[in-house]
């Protein structure tokens, strides 16, 4: 009969990493991998339909207004600094800072998403009129769901922070909660520039 | 090659008694690590339960049935195509059946059941004790079940899908697809798609940061690689179909125009994000069950696989490759004609690497010494009927070729044999294989011979003859035919391989549930096989291994000495995994997996509730998404006794790593 032999112990390792050494880490990349190319696939979708007509925006289209979603662009970008301020004090495992910034990156996102929701109006053009507001419609709606689903879940860490004690496990996932929401952002900016921007030549 | 004859009975190749990994730990440990591992027992339990061979069984289970379904619809087919102008089944329950049995096969038994088994076996395989997110895992079981249910309750009311497994548009869109049939479909590939999304995740991020100490990559299992392949490629096809099926639904019910060509949209749109899916697809149920070929091949002839690294390759490359065919599915349609070259050549390239592990099997077999046990026949028997289908492959990779078999029996033949071929008889086999380790118990020699010529046989009468009818101008999808067209005695012959299909998945059936209760025992590692899930117990204890072996040598148990190294000191008292570094499978932390809950399941519940809803109203996709965050906080919210305790514990680790 074999026998076992231990050759190490690990009850001293950590129960918490932080960054790539944590597997929720890799379950946040593989979701962006899945959104993005969800994404991807309606960007070669968009594509696929324009070079069937002729003119784009379709005749008698109006192009998309640019004002109000330039203005969401730009709330999108300026709020990778409080996610990236709200990670950097979860890595500094510092309570009250963390959630001040958390609670900042939540603001910000609710009022991306209530923007969002007149961004639909800005497309001048209605799901059901033609292919081109179809697409228009669905990169927004897609997009938008996963700004929606990150807000959520940032508001609930804020929830998290304010009655909870954090342990080492929470800190991590609001690390994470800001890798997601800058992966929210980056996919954007081709998105905003497929949409309002590109009809324009 | 020497072939030793089989034994009347059967011997274990190693004593039943002994279990190589021995629970190291006094029975009051062993027994808080069941606790542990196991809490909650009854119904609740049951419904709660996020253990992975707990789900990965009833995935199986469930799994069975929906191919026990698809079957029983390829038979009242067979029966109805049995002579001309029959008049058993109408057309529009014809129609309702085809597309039944493409859905169930595809959507709801070949890609589940292979991701079901990965579930049961990869945390095994890998040294750890449950996959990497064990609530979501439970989630997408019951997202699939639901799914089937759902798709299950609308044919038998009379609303199947009727447009065909692919459901082409027009036919499927708004225009000519009338009901609510189609909008079933969409909704059910939406179920599925979820579920085999969460599972690719979960395979992925198990496979990269759970491996045992030592298991590096040059170390996996050739199953545990065929899985993270199949996972990878599920993350982009599922995608596809996806976005496809959402396109699809909306372009029904909110009058979007993705798909008409009137308003700018395009119907072969369809066809490609389809496709895109569809021909990956094929390889991620063929995938895996390559996985297990090397496993049984591995097992059965005594001997490391030929050329290891050669097959790791060959699984990436056929991955990678299957990305790039989905066109030929479209041969017909107006495809350029530098388009039909660079996709004739890259359906012809995927054969290559499919080739090599061919190759590769038969130096195995060739070198070693086989056992001729059922598992390795059904390899055979897969190398076989493969091939055949392999081949017709290569026949329709040729434009001109194609142009003419489109949409004809020949295609049938040819998907039957390379999914039957390719899928179902590695199943077969790998089912013959880890039933032990599943059940503790041996599958009968006697009646898997039978299980295995019966449906060798079969699968050969019944699908041969469809080439042959589809070269005689049979199309498919047709419910009967004249009797001048001369395809009547063809077409019986395909019925009676059928009946003989039925007659050996009846006799695996009863091998299946006989074996249950008069099998005998097996031992922890019947075979003597070389991979870590066969040094634990059969059936395995909740935990799967006191100690986290640690792995030497790609020969996994075949190298150990008479001391194997173990990895020691994850709590008793929580479940607790090691996690490792993705690249050198360093110990780098510990992590307390989640408790069952019933979340999962209400969870499955909305997310069933609002696609049904979203047959019929968009409304049901907002205040669905709004019901889960209950649940999803439910779920996310910290248990506060293991809150307080982790707090205890990290402010004294922190104390301690400060002192130190």
């Amino acid at each position: 009969m074999r026998k076992v032999r231990a050759i190490a112990s690990v009850d001293r390792l950590p129960n918490e990493v932080y960054g790539p050494a944590n597997m929720t880490w890799w379950g946040a990349l593989g979701g962006e991998v899945i959104e993005g190319f969800v994404v991807l696939l309606a960007v070669f979708a968009y594509f696929y339909l324009r070079n069937n007509t002729p003119t784009w925006p379709p005749l008698h289209t109006p192009l998309p207004s640019l004002g109000i979603p330039t203005l969401n662009l730009l709330l999108m970008l300026v709020s990778i600094v409080p996610a990236w301020l709200a990670a950097r004090a979860a890595k500094a495992e510092d309570r009250y800072t963390t959630l001040v910034w958390l609670a900042v990156h939540g603001a910000f996102g609710i009022v991306i998403c209530v923007i969002r929701y007149f961004e639909f109006f800005a497309l001048n053009v209605r799901w059901d009129a033609n292919a081109y507001g179809s697409l228009n419609w669905a990169i927004l709606f897609a997009h938008g769901y996963t700004a929606v689903f990150d807000v959520f879940d940032t508001l609930g860490a804020v929830v998290l922070f304010i009655f909870l004690e954090p342990e080492r496990k929470n800190y991590v996932y609001v690390t994470e909660n800001s890798f997601f929401w800058y992966f929210v952002v980056i996919t954007w900016l081709p998105l905003y520039w497929l949409l309002f921007l590109s009809p324009r030549w | 090659m020497t072939a030793q004859p089989l034994p009347d009975e059967f011997v274990p190749a190693t004593p039943i008694d002994e279990v190589l990994l021995p629970p190291a730990i006094d029975e009051a440990d062993r027994a808080r690590l069941h606790a542990t591992w196991e809490p909650v027992i009854g119904l609740v339990g049951w419904l709660k339960s996020v253990n992975h061979k707990s789900v990965g069984k009833r995935y199986i289970c469930a799994a069975l049935v929906f191919f026990l379904l698809g079957g029983l619809e390829a038979a009242a087919m067979r029966m109805q195509l049995s002579r001309p102008e029959n008049t058993l089944i109408g057309p529009d329950l014809y129609n309702q059946i085809f597309t039944m049995h493409g859905t169930t096969m595809m959507f709801l038994f070949a890609v589940p059941i292979m991701t079901a088994i990965g579930i049961y076996l990869v945390p095994l395989m890998i040294g750890t004790r449950n996959v990497a997110f064990p609530r979501l895992n439970a989630l997408g079981f019951w997202v699939y079940l639901l799914g089937g249910i759902f798709l299950y309750s609308f044919f038998f009311s009379n609303t199947g899908p009727d447009a065909g497994w692919f459901a082409y548009v027009p036919l499927s869109g708004p225009q000519y697809g009338m009901g609510k049939r189609v909008d079933v479909y969409a909704q059910m590939v939406t179920f599925t798609e979820i579920a085999a999304l969460i599972a690719a995740l979960e395979a992925v991020v198990t496979i990269c940061k759970m491996r045992a100490p030592g298991m590096t990559w040059g170390r996996l299992p050739l199953f545990v690689w065929s899985q993270l392949v199949t996972a990878v490629m599920v993350m982009f096809a599922m995608s596809s179909v996806a976005t496809a099926s959402i396109m699809l639904g909306a372009d029904r019910l909110i009058a979007t125009q993705f798909f008409n060509p009137a308003e700018g949209g395009d119907v072969l749109l369809w066809q490609h994000l389809f496709w895109f899916f569809g021909h990956p697809e094929v390889y991620i149920i063929f995938i895996p069950a390559l996985g297990m070929v090397s496993q049984i091949v591995t097992t059965f002839t005594r001997r490391p696989v030929f050329g290891y690294p050669a097959m790791v390759a060959a699984l990436i490359a056929t991955g990678t490759i299957g990305f790039g065919l989905w066109v030929h599915h479209m041969f017909s349609t107006s495809v350029h004609q530098l388009g039909q070259s660079y996709f004739t050549a890259a359906s012809t390239m995927i054969s290559i690497p499919t080739g090599v592990q061919i190759f590769c099997w038969i130096a195995t077999l060739w070198l070693g010494r086989p056992i001729w046990r059922t598992p390795l026949l059904f390899v055979v028997g897969f190398i076989v009927v493969f091939m055949i289908g392999g081949l017709s492959g290569v026949m329709l990779a040729s434009v001109p070729f194609d142009v003419q078999a489109t949409d004809t029996y020949f295609v049938v033949g040819h998907l039957h044999y390379v999914l039957v071929g390719g899928a179902v008889m590695p199943l077969i086999g790998a089912f013959y294989y880890w039933y032990p380790k599943v059940t503790g118990r041996m599958m009968s020699e006697r009646l898997g011979l039978w299980n295995f010529w019966l449906l060798f046989i079969g699968i050969n009468v019944t699908f041969f003859p469809m080439h042959i009818l589809g070269l005689r101008g049979m199309t498919r999808r047709i419910y009967t035919y004249q009797e001048f067209l001369g395809w009547g005695t063809l077409n019986l012959i395909a019925t009676i391989g059928a009946v003989i299909i039925v007659a050996g998945m009846a006799v695996f059936a009863v091998n299946f549930f006989m074996s249950l209760k008069t099998g005998a025992i097996a031992g922890a590692n019947p075979w003597g096989a070389d991979t870590l899930e066969w040094a634990t117990t059969s059936p395995p204890p909740p935990y799967n291994f006191v100690d986290t072996p640690v792995v030497t040598s790609r020969e996994g148990l075949w190298a150990y000495g008479d001391e194997i190294p173990v990895v020691t000191g994850l709590h008793t008292d929580r479940p607790e995994v090691l996690i490792t570094s993705t690249m050198t499978t360093e110990p780098a932390y510990r992590n307390e997996l989640p408790t069952p809950t019933i979340a999962p399941l209400v969870m499955a519940i909305i997310i069933a509730g609002m696609l049904a809803a979203a047959i019929v109203t968009p409304w049901g996709v907002p205040i669905g998404s709004t019901l889960l965050l209950v649940p999803f906080y439910l779920w996310a919210w910290p248990d506060k006794a293991q809150h307080q305790r982790n707090l205890r514990e990290q402010g004294k680790q922190d104390r301690e790593s400060e002192a130190a």
